[in-house]
């Protein structure tokens, strides 16, 4: 029996220097990089209320759909991942097939906001950037495009606003919270989530970004960094990398109510599932979410299982329900060379037919 | 010297040499802001696998080491320090594991008695302050016990990681299977340490211990924020609650203006009451840019304003109405917010 391995000389050799020039490369190419831009697409802001505000996307060509969609991004990161840069951007793709795209940002919370709860956010910004578009485009309702936790908004939204969102869609939703494979949800059950949010006030984000990191400690701390070596000696690889690093660690820190909300009624007792979830003094019922919906998840995504988003098919009222698996991570749905081919276009395609 | 020569030339030297190089290469890096972190983040764990590379020598060339060896070294390389992804999250690496099983039994029996001294009754003008610090210190006790059960369940996943690695490795000894590249050996290793800490990661074990962890740490915060509150008080400095108690109330206020604000515009749309003033109503972004100026054009042209937004909602020119307003200085800091548009 042999080893293992199995590496010739002049193998091993390249693949030494290989890494030696890559380094030496590094130092160069690092210094010919400034500061890393993100957004690829010029926007402009049409409503504001504190920090929260909503954008609206130009594209190159006038938009030719007549019901804008909104997109309701998650709280835990910045929204600019829909827009990371020219050939990753979801929202170019949008725009590009004349669609109409607005933005919600929900700003950076600080202390003075640690009382904002889902009431808040949802049937008070949500809905408020809702009127709003409502209102300046006529109509009666517009399509919902939520995304992560802005998903799990956006079905609360729906279930509680029917008749305000024409069309739903939802990005790697969770919907199910108790999945086998829910590592974030099987850590989070044992927390005294009121104890947590009294301590801190706000959620600080390097504390949430560490949660995130060890979910997959070897991939995300070491053998990423280990692959970067690799594009050392390429510019524009390397301001991939560095925006997309930018985006990971620029995070708001999480306001407490809403942050202890959102732990409870979903993480810990499932509640799209079990029931019990109730905003502004209503039960949010997914039966009650009648539009159609197209849900969109990620096959290989580690933060939101794609068991944990399949599970809307059995819960919604809607007769009109649609999947696309995305072969793909939680980030990739967004920016990998795949995204930019399937998802504008499914999202796009799936609207012109309804 | 040859290609090949120069190479394995390179890697054999790697192990002595690879500190020395990667400081000085960190302090040329150290030139641009932001470089040196950039070098670091990918030099420690580079440093590990080129060290542990170097230490298996001329065999790798003549498939010489069983899987079992090459795990047994890999090990040994982590065991020294360097690569441990754990280090800088946790307070405890992967070497100091087997000085924790040693030490455990001896802390234990001084964790008891100290605990049992926090039991001991207060008495006195000083008893309620007394039992206050016996309580902050059980729970820095109890804090100390949850971050040692979850770094021994750390532990226990660069145990069965090894395991893993072994067994990965020996699905490669078979003639053809073999593998080829120094990457490909990291890239199997990483492969094995997920899977073992995902087994454990998910195991209801490492569930409770993480929200023990959690909680522990929490109610020693708690502790700490209540005693330095205290001290504030007494010292007549505004402390931590009464701040918390004013966010609360403003966001009470928030809430009851938003209310009314919204009342008043259904009440407006059916022509009940007066339409709300530009300045109650959600604020355009145009008001927000430039506060002074738009504050005396608010008074002067409310009700045009808000003419303008009822217009806005019925007309097809509304897109270029909004399409107009200014993009710049809203909201945030301009230090956190780059837009890129």
């Amino acid at each position: 029996m042999s080893g293992p391995i199995r590496i010739s000389p002049e193998a091993l050799a390249f693949e030494a220097q290989t890494v030696q020039r890559k380094l030496s490369a590094g130092l160069s190419t690092l210094r010919q990089l400034g500061d890393t831009q993100y957004g690829a697409t010029a926007k402009h802001p049409v409503w504001s209320d504190g920090k929260v505000t909503l954008y609206r996307y130009q594209g190159e060509r006038a938009a030719t759909a007549k019901v804008p969609i909104l997109i309701c991004y998650a709280l835990v990161n910045r929204p600019y991942m829909v827009d990371l840069q020219h050939d990753r951007s979801l929202v170019k793709g949008l725009l590009a097939r004349g669609e109409d795209v607005y933005i919600l940002d929900w700003g950076y919370p600080d202390l003075s906001d640690r009382y904002w709860t889902l009431e808040d956010y949802i049937l008070g910004f949500l809905d408020a950037a809702v009127e709003h578009l409502r209102a300046s485009h006529g109509i009666d309702a517009i399509n919902l495009l939520g995304v992560c936790q802005g998903g799990a908004f956006s079905l609360c939204y729906a279930a509680l606003n029917g008749e305000k969102i024409r069309n739903l869609i939802t990005m790697v939703t969770p919907v199910d919270f108790h999945t086998p494979d829910n590592m974030l949800s099987h850590w989070t059950r044992g927390i005294d989530v009121d104890l947590f949010v009294d301590a801190l006030g706000n959620v600080p984000a390097d504390l949430m970004n560490n949660c995130y990191l060890t979910l997959k400690p070897f991939r995300l701390l070491q053998q990423k960094y280990v692959g970067l070596i690799d594009i050392l000696d390429d510019v524009t690889e390397l301001e991939n990398f560095l925006r997309m690093e930018r985006w990971i660690f620029d995070s708001p820190d999480q306001a407490g109510e809403a942050f202890r909300e959102f732990i409870k009624w979903f993480y810990q007792a499932n509640g799209f599932v079990n029931g019990g979830v109730e905003i502004g003094g209503r039960e949010v019922r997914l039966a009650n979410v009648a539009m159609p919906v197209l849900n969109i998840f990620a096959e290989q995504d580690h933060l939101v299982p794609p068991s944990a988003s399949r599970a809307l098919r059995g819960l919604v009222g809607s007769d009109d329900y649609t999947e696309l698996s995305f072969r793909g991570g939680h980030i990739g749905i967004y920016v990998s060379g795949r995204a930019q081919r399937e998802v504008p276009e499914t999202v796009h395609g799936w609207l012109r037919a309804r | 010297m040859t290609q090949t020569q120069d190479g394995l030339h390179w890697l054999g030297e790697l192990s002595d040499n690879w500190s020395q190089a990667m400081t000085a290469w960190q302090s040329l890096a150290k030139a641009v802001p932001g470089v040196e972190d950039a070098m670091g983040r990918m030099a420690e764990p580079a440093q590990a696998f080129t060290q542990f590379m170097a230490a298996l020598g001329p065999g790798l060339s003549d498939g010489g080491y069983s899987a079992a060896e090459i795990a047994k070294r890999w090990r040994d390389a982590l065991a020294s320090g360097v690569g441990n992804v754990f280090a800088g999250q946790f307070p405890h690496g992967i070497g100091q594991v087997d000085v924790r099983q040693f030490a455990t039994p001896l802390l234990d029996v001084f964790r008891q008695q100290i605990t049992a001294t926090l039991d001991a009754p207060a008495f006195g003008p000083g008893r309620e302050q007394q039992e206050r610090w016996q309580a902050l210190a059980k729970a820095q006790i109890a804090n100390q016990q949850a971050q040692s059960h979850y770094q021994a369940l750390l532990g226990k996943v660069m145990e069965q990681a090894f395991a893993r690695f072994e067994a990965k490795l020996s699905e490669h000894e078979a003639p053809g299977r073999q593998l080829g590249s120094l990457r490909a050996i990291y890239d199997l290793w990483i492969d094995a340490a997920e899977e073992a800490y995902a087994q454990i990661a998910l195991s209801t074990e490492f569930g409770a211990a993480y929200g023990e962890m959690v909680n522990a740490q929490m109610r020693l915060r708690v502790a700490n924020q209540n005693e330095l509150e205290r001290l504030c008080r007494e010292l007549g400095m505004p402390t931590r609650s009464e701040v918390t108690a004013a966010h609360r109330k403003v966001h009470a206020l928030e809430r009851s203006m938003r209310a009314l604000r919204t009342e008043l515009t259904a009440k407006a749309a059916s022509g009940l009451a007066p339409t709300p003033s530009a300045a109650a109503a959600a604020r355009t972004v145009a008001a927000r840019k430039a506060p002074a100026k738009a504050a005396r054009r608010s008074k002067a042209a409310a009700p045009k304003r808000k003419a303008k937004v009822v217009a806005k909602a019925s007309s097809p020119r509304s897109k270029k109405a909004t399409a107009k307003v200014p993009t710049a200085g809203v909201g945030k800091s301009a230090s956190r917010r780059r837009t890129g548009a």
